[in-house]
């Protein structure tokens, strides 16, 4: 009785440090499509770190609010005037994973814009006051699948690899209520395609601390009106220590590289766009009762590089809340007894 | 067994000539639509040093009963400011950039006409 009260606690123990794992991924986001007039977006805001057990679902939900309002050229900060005075979103995320098998966890993700704001400086000439625009809306739902390489208990080391594609929840411009189109930077949908490929290493040390490496890269493809966004390609490391049974905190460090977007109709590069950012990202997360996690971060810029001149963030912050619905707890201790 | 089968093409034939009845006749209606012109202030824009934008009026002159007008720019590049007739568009960067005005009645008669500016450093 003892020793299955044991295995009990070792499996809980570790299908936390799993859920926060997925947390900690699914909470970061990168402004992916900053450029002279831009939101920016977060980047397809979630992924679990690894694969869950057969049978197990995680459903999580992040917030994330992004403030940008000062201009950058190149990795300098530009004083002068632009059409922006400021520019943010808040954006909202739910993601469903699912342990298809032993090695294999399915992941679908639903993006939301609550808004996606611009704020003009008036224009004189045509007697024109400060304006705000604002769009709102769905913006694209990612289907993934994530297979397992390599995991071994004894060492504690992880690989797992996944691939996805993201489809736009739609491909028409949204209008105003003047009728008159929202710019695409302020557009909730980018309206193309994209794949993602993502890598996952994780090295645990002792029974506190785990090293994870993750990586992702995302494609887009043309959108209808002959446009294309960057690839985005971001390498990250977490260190995680568990402070106590209910509290974990997390450092992640990660580089967000950006190439610039194409303009079909001009056949080049689009200038203004590409970017290569460092972030500093401290975490909290916190346990409640078993299957309840809370975590809240924030994004701390370190080294800015735009190409161009850009509209840069100022500070990004969100917070999410994941729960497991369903685990093989019981069949794991039956297995174990 | 006949009757069935003249029973069946009675209510196919019906069927068939309520949805070509039901088609909608774009350029039908009780009234029509003459789109005149669709003009830009300066079809060349500079970009101001200052402001970093460039920006122009571009005025739609159309005849018809109760029109709305709606407004897009290919790619959806640069921002429109106020409603109906008139707008001014802005932009950011240097290329050339096409505008569509799209004007509808109250018997949903449509039509539009582009317009092409180019804005430079």
């Amino acid at each position: 009785m003892i020793q299955t009260t044991q295995l009990q606690k070792m499996y809980i123990s570790g299908r936390k440090i799993r859920t926060i794992l997925f947390i900690l991924i699914v909470s970061f986001s990168g402004e992916a499509y900053s450029q002279c007039c831009s939101a920016g977006s977060p980047v397809g805001a979630s992924s679990y770190v690894g694969i869950l057990n057969k049978n197990a679902l995680v459903a999580s939900f992040t917030y994330r609010y992004s403030y940008l309002d000062k201009y950058y050229q190149g990795s300098k900060p530009d004083n002068g005037g632009h059409s922006l005075i400021n520019t943010f979103y808040n954006y909202t995320d739910l993601t469903l994973s699912y342990g298809l098998f032993k090695k294999l966890t399915t992941e679908v993700d639903i993006g939301y814009y609550i808004d996606k704001v611009q704020t003009l400086n008036p224009i004189p000439k045509f007697d024109i006051p400060e304006t705000q625009k604002k769009g709102s809306g769905f913006s694209a739902t990612s289907v993934s699948l994530k297979y397992n390489l390599f995991k071994t208990d004894t060492s504690k080391i992880e690989i797992t690899v996944a691939s996805g594609i993201k489809i736009p929840f739609s491909f028409q411009p949204q209008y105003d209520e003047n009728n008159t189109q929202l710019p695409h930077e302020i557009q909730p949908s980018t309206g193309a395609l994209g794949v993602i490929e993502q890598l996952f290493l994780s090295k645990g040390f002792g029974k506190k601390l785990k090293l994870i490496s993750f990586n992702r890269f995302e494609w887009n493809g043309k959108t209808p009106y002959n446009y294309q966004f960057g690839s985005f390609l971001m390498n990250s490391i977490f260190l995680t220590d568990k402070i106590n049974s209910f509290l974990s905190g997390i450092i992640e460090v990660r580089s967000d590289f950006k190439t610039p977007d194409y303009n079909f109709d001009d056949n080049a590069k689009q200038v203004n766009t590409g970017s290569h950012l460092i972030v500093i990202s401290p975490k909290l997360s916190f346990t409640i009762a078993r299957k309840w996690h809370i975590t809240g971060l924030v994004d701390i810029p370190v080294y800015k590089n735009y190409k161009g001149t850009q509209i840069s963030s100022k500070y990004s912050m969100a917070i999410n809340l994941a729960r497991d619905f369903k685990t093989k707890k019981d069949d794991c201790c039956k297995e174990k007894k | 067994m006949k009757k069935i089968i003249i029973l069946s093409v009675v209510i196919i034939a019906v069927a068939a000539t309520s949805f070509i009845s039901c088609k909608k006749d774009k350029s039908g209606g009780t009234g029509t639509i003459n789109f005149v012109s669709l003009v830009a202030r300066d079809s060349v824009i500079k970009i101001d040093s200052t402001t970093k934008l460039a920006s122009t009026q571009i005025i739609a002159t159309a005849t018809g009963s109760n029109l709305s007008y709606t407004w897009s720019s290919e790619g959806g590049w640069g921002t429109f400011y106020g409603s109906g007739s008139t707008i001014v568009w802005s932009i950011c960067h240097a290329s050339t950039f096409k505008i569509t005005c799209t004007v509808k009645d109250d018997s949903n008669n449509s039509a539009s006409k582009d317009v092409y500016i180019r804005s430079k450093n």
